[in-house]
């Protein structure tokens, strides 16, 4: 966070620079857009910015917002209603996470996520992470959440998504479908992005899903001998042996899919 | 390869956003090369990442967007009260005037009067260090103490510094060494606004002590 509310050009008030690098030792710069937004707000006293912002809220870069509400501070009001703003703005991202775990396990996250979020827009000493919000809101994040999630790959605990089969009184898929070569090629070759992630919704556990997705997708190698190369199997925390438990994981999951294919055919 | 020992996993995420990085397994081992001190960490960032990357776009539910503000919104507003609460006992370690004791109390000067029942011109003179210590009713000091949250001692310790002069100012226009005017408290209150009783009040404190113990 900028320590300076801003630095004077001749009677044009302006942003204050970040202050962090890239790996490439280039300074941390906001874009030009997010640049002219938070010039034009910060003209005015920090009591006239809600006014502003709440005109049209759509129209303000999250990226400015996080600078404005950062200079906001000492003014409790104002700073509560951009973060307010700014932290509604990242809920709209986290949308795939209701998909990926159990509504206890979301709540664990989504606080977690709130609370690290919030921590990074107040952060008294600024870091990499804290700076990258006024440059790309949206990805970082995005990264915060594969990070927080990441400590929850364990759950749920394997029967919990299996008793919350959305398939309500439907008969088990797997009964329905044949195991003939449904056309898997249009997953495999990525030709529809949409439909590849229709179908992976179908898939009723996370760790099916994840299983399809680190090998049939991003090429995760089953085992490797090598400890160093991350594998599925380490991946879940299993041995050489029980190789057979994620390959069954990985039918299971294209058996879903492939009876998803078939209902939107 | 040689990196920065202070460098986090948190750095590492953001320079990922820096560069054209998917999710893919060669990319993972690539970075686990660049920064093998992370392996387990960005082998399970990747592992959630090219899941999450196939599972974005969904709407998020309002109720589910209410909380997840509520919880930040609450969360920033702690940390801030808890900056603040920290913020206040070091500038009351740094003041070494009755106005910056005020300042951090969250007073000022006419409030600290209208409290310890003197006039504002008498604290400014408290403040300024031109009432002599020797007879100052230790009453006052207890007085001062608790309105301004602090231990006699500390209140003490600013009262002993030196005289000043009103404002810088006023040093500066007699080409002489400054000389500043001090009086005694009992002066002090006999030359002050207060009403009667109140100045009574306060001479007959004396009797009971004055001066640091």
């Amino acid at each position: 966070m900028s320590v300076l509310v801003t630095s004077k050009l001749g009677s044009l008030k302006r942003p204050v620079p970040l202050t962090q690098r890239k790996l490439s030792g280039e300074p941390y710069v906001r874009f030009a857009d997010v640049e002219t937004q938070i010039t034009e707000v910060i003209q005015s006293p920090i009591g006239e910015w809600p006014r502003i912002i709440f005109r049209d809220t759509r129209r303000w870069k999250t990226q400015t917002l996080v600078y404005l509400a950062r200079q906001s501070i000492a003014q409790e009001q104002v700073f509560g209603q951009l973060l307010s703003e700014i932290l509604r703005r990242a809920s709209k991202v986290l949308g795939h996470l209701d998909k990926v775990f159990d509504p206890t396990t979301l709540e664990l996250i989504d606080a977690e996520l709130a609370k690290t979020l919030a921590a990074l827009i107040v952060i008294e000493i600024p870091t990499r992470t804290s700076e990258y919000l006024e440059i790309d809101f949206k990805g970082k994040v995005k990264q915060l959440a594969h990070k927080v999630t990441a400590a929850y790959k364990a759950h749920p605990a394997p029967n919990q998504i299996l008793i919350s089969s959305k398939h309500g009184d439907r008969p088990d898929p797997l009964e329905a479908i044949p195991s003939d070569d449904t056309p898997y090629s249009l997953l495999a070759a990525k030709t529809d992005r949409g439909l590849i992630r229709r179908l992976l919704k179908a898939v009723t556990d996370d760790r099916h899903r994840k299983a399809f997705i680190l090998r049939k997708m991003r090429d995760w190698p089953m085992y490797d001998e090598d400890s160093t190369v991350p594998s599925v199997l380490r991946h879940f925390g299993l041995r050489p042996e029980q190789r057979r438990t994620v390959q069954y994981w990985i039918e299971r999951a294209e058996k879903q899919m492939r009876e998803a294919y078939g209902e939107e055919q | 390869m040689i990196t920065d020992p202070n460098l986090t996993f948190d750095d590492v995420m953001t320079f990922i956003l820096e560069e054209k990085v998917t999710p893919s397994h060669e990319h993972l081992l690539q970075w686990i090369r660049r920064y093998p001190q992370f392996s387990e960490e960005l082998a399970d960032y990747f592992a959630e990442w090219a899941v999450q990357e196939e599972m974005d776009g969904e709407v998020v539910a309002e109720a589910r967007s209410e909380r997840f503000t509520n919880i930040g919104v609450s969360h920033a507003l702690n940390l801030l009260h808890v900056r603040k609460a920290k913020a206040v006992p070091a500038a009351k370690a740094q003041a070494t005037t009755i106005a910056q004791l005020c300042k951090a109390a969250g007073l000022n000067l006419a409030s600290l009067a209208q409290r310890t029942r003197l006039d504002e011109e008498l604290v400014m003179k408290l403040d300024l260090c031109r009432i002599m210590l020797s007879g100052i009713p230790r009453r006052l000091v207890e007085m001062l103490a608790v309105t301004l949250g602090v231990s006699i001692a500390e209140v003490w310790h600013v009262l002993s510094g030196p005289p000043r002069a009103t404002s810088r100012g006023a040093l500066q226009k007699s080409r002489q060494r400054a000389q500043v005017k001090t009086e005694s408290f009992e002066e002090a209150i006999r030359a002050s606004n207060l009403p009667l009783e109140q100045k009574n009040k306060w001479l007959r404190s004396i009797d009971e002590g004055t001066g640091p113990p």
